[in-house]
Order: structure tokens, then sequence, then C-alpha cells
């Protein structure tokens, strides 16, 4: 009788013991599933563990480098959409394999995006003459209502666009909510494996960023603003280079369920002689970055402070100066054709003053180009006075 | 350290076990107590030394008494009694309370309060009562003296009930602390017991608790009367299953050293009363108050006036116990007229009710006093109400749709784990496999049966494996107390 208890006591220990000396051996530095760095064992030393550092360290090591940790973040996911919950790590299991992220009410302050709206006011009367355009990408839950859970709500993007109308000065506000919706329904681009499918993605399912259409349809949009002709979508050259991305969205579900996205690029663009932050770049495309886990990086390699790109032999002299976030970087090869020169700032990552940069490299255009909640929870827009 | 996290499981726990399996027992209390040591060393190695302190202080304190009596100066040992109450209460009051009653002085003159900012030691308000358990008992010649630190050291600092209880008095171990053995089926029932904590607390406790985490957040506009009564639900489940959760974990670990803790919970939520549901929840503390606070002052020998004022005081207290805010006093006190009206006439004219009528009046004012606990902004604390009432707010809205639809299964899950109903159906189907499949060889239906419980505790250990290796939502919310 006894005998059956102590072997089930000794294998619970044995277990878990087991756990202690693989997790104490492990040290992956970087999860590409999780798309971020883990958490490994410290050196202790008297001073972090008076602190309660060195402990904090080891409590989340042993989580980051417990053994298969993807096989039990999978399981998680797994058992919480068996309970019934339809939003897991700050996102919605959305239908037909979309996921958005849940942004609430709560998580947008009104008054920051009020004042960034204004900073954005203030750069344009810095400007000296250029002119001035805000396209804010809407949302994906708000142009594909039908894909987010039911009766799941996201933050109010619609009365963040009315302020936008209201409060923007000097600089015009490009709406493209409504050629989005309409895109969607075109059919226009590829499905993943090239198949005509119903409806177009402008979105991926599993990353919070537009697609090459999406893009497109932003590229398309502007151009009109602009009073321009945009070219055809075809006309670009547009070439399939993934059918297995697995975005940002994905890194934080860890749905095992999820159908990896195809990604599209377009070939036919001028040449160009392009510089980030100091480095010279071959192509717009770092193709090495297509057989990453973060494949969103191809356009430029990633995100830069500052990006100089001088098209050779330009077909117009003109020159646009590009304010965003990371949305742009799959729009801004569409515009190449259309100028002699595009620079683009991400206020993240560029250290110089704003204002003077507007002295010494005059734009014929400014284009500020955010997804909205990234604009509207953007912290660094005051560098735009300064 | 909690218990709910990996570092705990497969850190700390096996190699506890490992050393204190091979460990000679005449030094298995010293290693506990170093364990102890560590363990509460981890998440405040500067506070640890409070804990040495009270530890030492009450031991000396029975010595001393036993000292008087040894010299016929029995009436001195009032004195130490009241010296270990005074020191003991003041380091609790000290780190717990000095910022509350600065700031609420500040608040009624109207000038800003210089805060010590101090962070509450975790478990102080836990250990306080034990050791004073302990020296209140030794004075009422009720427990044995004891003589020896290393054994006082390891019942004050025992790593199972430190940080959450239960409140183990040293009358319920002192006749353990020397000889806790055990056998092979205690230590398997710790192991089933620990398991079953964990998995109340990661697989239930955490998952309602994000629930009460995103509604308590959402903004003015975006409430309804459906949300803030979900919400107050959420919490009600989370607490009941993290506080029982910790304690199931408390006591099967010290069922692994052979130890006995008392029991905390009763399924209270199956109350038909509110002094029915104080007789189901935290037991330890309720046993704690009533012997000393609620019997010394009296209690109901005095008089019914003098009962009442005996209520207040101790209600008074228990709430304040839970944490240092507003919302802690009004909730103990909130009980305090729920109690009275019961023990007035309620309880007699309830005899009446339908049995269902009674679940609903006990729940209702459980959930009530539930959103008061846990909303420690008294603003936000009268809105949150008023919204649970309609005051200024919608029915309904696609939010708490969203909510009530996400969450509905786990409800169900959390309403039955509140039950005795699981257990009895567990009981049921063991009993029937036995007579089933044992038939003519009992031995063989109780393997079947003991198969099929490992199965199911692995499937519980995994799972919640699972929720703490993502590093899904894991609070602690004992911080305060």
């Amino acid at each position: 009788m006894a005998k059956k208890e102590l072997l089930a006591v000794a294998a619970f220990t044995a277990v878990l013991a087991a756990g202690l000396i693989m997790t104490i051996q492990g040290h992956t530095e970087y999860s590409d599933n999780e798309n971020r760095y883990l958490t490994r064992f410290p050196t202790v030393n008297m001073q972090n563990v008076m602190s309660g550092e060195a402990q904090e360290e080891i409590t989340s090591a042993f989580n980051d480098q417990f053994p298969g940790r993807d096989g039990w973040t999978g399981m998680s996911t797994r058992l919480k959409k068996l309970m019934g919950m339809k939003d897991i790590g700050g996102v919605y299991l959305g239908r037909d394999h979309y996921y958005f992220e849940k942004i609430m009410n709560q998580d947008i302050s009104r008054t920051d995006y009020f004042q960034n709206l204004r900073f954005v006011n203030r750069m344009a009367s810095l400007s000296q003459g250029a002119k001035v355009f805000v396209m804010l990408v809407p949302p994906p839950g708000s142009i594909l209502k039908d894909k987010l859970p039911a009766h799941a709500s996201l933050y109010d993007s619609a009365s963040l666009y009315k302020t936008a109308e209201e409060t923007l000065q000097g600089a015009e506000l490009i709406d493209i909510r409504q050629e989005l919706t309409k895109a969607r329904k075109a059919g226009q681009g590829t499905a993943s494996g090239g198949k005509a499918q119903e409806e177009t993605r402008i979105y991926y399912r599993t990353d919070h960023h537009w697609t090459q259409y999406g893009a497109y349809v932003g590229y398309r949009a502007y151009c009109e603003s602009m009073g321009r002709k945009a070219a055809s979508y075809g006309s670009f050259g547009i070439q399939g280079i993934s059918d297995s991305f697995y975005g940002t969205l994905y890194s934080k579900a860890l749905d095992q369920d999820a159908v990896p996205d195809h990604m599209e690029i377009p070939k036919k663009l001028p040449e160009a002689e392009i510089i980030c932050d100091g480095n010279k770049l071959e192509d717009v495309y770092d193709m090495t970055k297509k057989d990453q886990k973060d494949k969103y990086a191809v356009y430029f390699g990633g995100n830069y402070g500052e990006v100089d790109i001088k098209v050779k032999n330009p077909e117009s002299d003109r020159s646009l100066l590009v304010f965003k976030d990371s949305f742009a970087n799959s729009m801004i090869p569409f515009l190449m054709k259309d100028y002699a020169q595009i620079r683009m700032i991400d206020l993240r990552y560029f250290k110089s003053s704003v204002k003077k940069y507007l002295e010494e490299n005059p734009a014929d255009e400014v284009l500020v180009l955010y997804e909205m909640s990234s604009f509207a929870q953007a912290d660094q827009l005051n560098k735009l006075m300064k | 350290m909690v218990f709910s996290s990996m570092v705990f499981l497969c850190g700390f726990l096996p190699a506890v076990l490992i050393v204190y399996a091979i460990c000679p027992a005449k030094y298995r209390n010293f290693f506990l107590f170093i364990a102890s040591l560590f363990f509460y060393a981890w998440g405040e190695p500067r506070y640890i030394v409070i804990m040495l302190f009270s530890t030492v202080f009450d031991f000396c304190n029975g010595l001393l008494m036993e000292y008087l009596d040894h010299k016929g100066k029995q009436q001195y040992r009032k004195w130490v009694l009241v010296l270990s109450v005074v020191v003991n209460i003041g380091i609790l009051c000290f780190f717990k309370y000095t910022d509350f009653v600065l700031q609420s002085v500040g608040e009624l003159t109207g000038k800003p309060a210089q805060l010590l900012k101090l962070a509450l030691p975790i478990g102080i308000s836990f250990y306080t009562f034990q050791t004073l358990s302990y020296t209140i008992d030794v004075y009422r010649r009720q427990v044995q003296v004891q003589h020896n630190i290393i054994d006082f050291g390891m019942y004050v600092c025992l790593f199972p009930q430190l940080i959450a209880g239960p409140i183990v008095r040293y009358s319920d171990i002192q006749d353990q602390i020397r000889d806790h053995r055990g056998s092979w089926d205690d230590r398997f029932y710790g192991v089933q017991r620990f398991i079953t904590g964990l998995a109340k607390k990661v697989l239930l406790a955490n998952q309602i608790g994000a629930l009460w985490d995103q509604l308590s957040v959402l903004q003015h506009g975006d409430m309804s009367m459906a949300a803030a009564w979900l919400g107050a639900i959420a919490y009600t489940f989370q607490i009941y299953f993290d506080f029982s959760g910790y304690s199931d974990m408390a006591i099967g670990l010290g069922q692994l050293f052979g130890l006995r803790f008392p029991e905390n919970f009763n399924y209270p939520y199956l109350s038909q009363s509110i002094t029915e549901f104080w007789r189901r929840w935290h037991i330890t503390l309720g046993t704690w108050f009533r012997e000393y606070v609620y019997i010394p002052l009296g209690g109901n020998r005095k008089g019914m006036l003098r009962q009442i004022f005996n209520l207040l005081v101790v209600w008074f207290l228990t709430g304040l116990w839970h944490g240092a805010g507003w919302n802690f006093i009004l909730w103990g006190l909130y009980f305090f007229v729920l109690l009275l009206v019961e023990k007035l006439f309620l309880l007699k004219e309830m005899k009446r009710w339908p049995r269902v009528f009674r679940h609903l009046y006990a729940m209702f004012f459980i959930i009530l006093g539930w959103a008061v606990f846990a909303c420690d902004d008294m603003k936000v604390l009268s809105t949150y109400i008023g919204t649970m009432f309609g005051v200024d707010t919608v029915a309904g809205n696609s939010i708490s749709l969203y909510y009530w639809s996400s969450y509905g299964l786990l409800l169900v899950v959390l309403l039955l784990g509140s039950l005795e109903l699981p257990r009895r159906l567990g009981e049921k189907l063991c009993e029937c496999i036995r007579r089933q499949l044992g038939g003519a060889a009992p031995a063989r239906g109780e393997r079947i049966v003991f198969l099929l419980r490992l199965v199911w505790l692995a499937v519980l250990l995994t799972a919640s494996t699972a929720l703490l290796v993502s590093g899904s939502y894991n609070p602690f919310l004992y911080f305060r107390f």
C-alpha cells in the first residue's frame, strides 16, 4: 500500500527535479516565435541579490528557459481557447484566421492624441511652404469589422478621425478608410499561394501591418490627393517572396492554429542610392530578412532614424519628406518613381533636431504617415518642434 | 517566491524535497528553518531581519514567562504579555498603517503628507499573528514553553504558510513540531492537495482574475451594469480560488513534511447566510480573532450591548487587517452590520425562506462585499457600486456582451467548482470503479483508482505548467495583507 504512494511522491519530485536540471542548462537568447529577447540566468553577486534584481531575473529565466517553451506556450493558448476565450495575449482571435490587436478606449489618451496633432500643426508652420499631408492608417479591426470575434469592440477610431479633421491646420488629412474598404472587395492582389480569392487582403492576418496591396491603396490615395495619376498595382512587377509569414500578432497570441501569411513586394522600382543612418543600402529590400521570422523587415532591413533615398535618373525633381512608423516602409517604394529624393524620418530613432533638419533639407511635400493607434500612442512627436 | 511559479515548482521545491529526504531526522527542523529563510529572502532580503526579530523576541518572551513562574513572580507575567503584544502589533502597524494614517490626516487637514513609502514586508500580518498566538497561549498556560529556538523558528517561518496563511496557531501544531515523520499516505495526500491547489490558482483564479483586471479599467462610457456585475462576480471567484488554492498548496506542502495545518476554507459560497459564510471563509483568521480578541473582550457573556461593541471591534479590525485602506475598513464594518442584523432577527426570519432565497441573499451581499474589497480608491468604489445599481449607465452594451460570452463557460466551471459536487462525483466514480472493476479482487480496483488519480494529477500539473511557463496573468493578491 505505502509502496505505491512512495513511488508517486518520488515520481513527482523527480519530474520537478528534471525540470530544474533542464531549465538551468538552457541559454536561449532570442525567441523567434515570440519576437523577443528571453531572460537568461544572471551572474549572482551581493549587490543584485540585495536589490532583488537577481531573484527577479532568475524567476523569469525559469519561465523563459524552460525546456520546450514554444510547445508550452502553444498549449497555454489552446487551453485558453478551450475555456472559451476570444482574446489572448492582448490579441483578438478573429474569424478566418485573422488576429487583431485589442486596443480599447482606455488604452488611447485623447489628450496625447490631440497634442500630437498640434505638434504636426507646428511642424507644418515651420516647413517653409511645403505641402503637408497626414495619413493615418485605420486600425485593421475598423475596416475588417466582420472578421472580429462576435461583439468584440475596439477603440473609437472614427471619433479620432473627426478630431484630426477638426484640429489639423496647414496640414491636410488623407482619409483612406473608404478606399481600403472598397479595395477589400475589388479582388486585386493575390492570395496565399497565388490563387485568386474573393476578397483582397489589405492587412496581414498574423501581423499588425498592412499588406503590400494595402500599402498600394495608401499610395494611390496619396497620388490622388496630390492630383497625380497612380500607376496600376500590376505595373510594379509584384513578386511573391514568402508563404510562411507569421507576424507580430501571431507572436502575441502564439496560436498553433494560425495560418501563415503570403507576402509580396513590388520589384520594378527605379534605381536609387539609399542611405540608412549613414550606411549605404544595396537595395530597397534586404532579402536576407525574408528567411527570418519577422519578414516585414525586408523593407529597408527594418526601421532607422533617417532613410535617404536618392533616385538615379529621376523623372521629376520633386522631393518628399516622410515622418513615419513602420507602415510607411511598404508604401514608400511605390512613390520612388515620382520623386528625385525621398527622406524618411522615424522619430523613435531620430536623435537630431527636426527643426534644423527641416531648415537644412527643405522638401516640396511632407507626409506624416502612421497607423492610427501608433500615432495616438507615440510619445516622441514633440520632437517635431525641437 | 510564490508557489505558483516555475522557480518554486521546478527550482526550490524539488531541491528542498530531495535534501529533506536525505537529511538525518534530527537536523530536519533546522533544514526547514534555513530553507524557509531562503524562501522569504528571495523576495525580501532586507526584511528577513524583522521576521527573525519577531521570532527571537517571542521565543524569549515565552522563556521569560516560564522564568517568572519559577521565581514565583506570576504577577509580572502579564507585563511580558503586554510587551509582546505592544511590540508585535507596533511593528505590524508601523509598516502597514503609518502611511495610511499620515495620508488620512493629511487629507483631513488639507496639508500634503510626507509619506514613508515603506514596502510592506510580505506575510507580516500572518507571522505576527502566529507568534502572538504563541505568547498569548503561553500566558494562558495553554501551551508548553518552547525551549528550542530552531523548532520555534521553524514554526514561525515555515515557508508553506509563511506568506498567505493559513494562520497556524502554536497550539495547533505544538505536538507535531518535534515529531512529524508522517506516512507515505500523508505525503501522497500532500502532493494531491498541492497540485489541486495549484490548478485552482493557475487554471481558475488567474484566468477569471484577468477578466476583473480588464473590466475594472474600462472607461466610464464603456461601462454598463452587466459589465460591473460581471466584474464583481469575476473577483468573487478569483479571490476564492486564489486564496483557497493557496491554502490547499500550503496544507499540501505541510503534509509533505508530515505537518498538519488547520483547514482554511469550507465551500464558503455554499453559505445560506453571512454568519455561515464567515464560518466557512478564511477560518483560521476568524478563529484567531475569536480566540484572541472577541472572547477576551467578553464575547457574548456581558450582555447584548457589550456583545455588539465586541463585534464592532472585531469586524473593524478584521477589515483593517486585510489592508491599510478605507475600503477595507468599510468592508469590515459592512459585515459587522450584516452579521448584527442577522443576529438580531434575520436569521430567525430566514428559516422560513425557501433555501434558494437564502443562497441568493447570501451571495448578493458576498458579491457586493467583494466589490467593496476590490476597489481601493473610494471614488472608484462609489462609481463602481453606482454602476452596479444602474446609476448613470446602461444595462448592457457590446462590451459587456463580449465579456459575458467569452467567459460564460469559465463561469459555469467556476460555479461548479465552488460546490461540493465535483468532489462528491469524484468519490462516487472511485466507488463505482472499486465495485465494478475490482469485483472479487479489491486490490485491483484500488490500483485502478490510484492510477486514475495519478492521470488526473498529471493533467492538472501539465496544464498549470503550460499557463505558468507562457507567463499568463499571475498576480499575488496578498501583498497588502
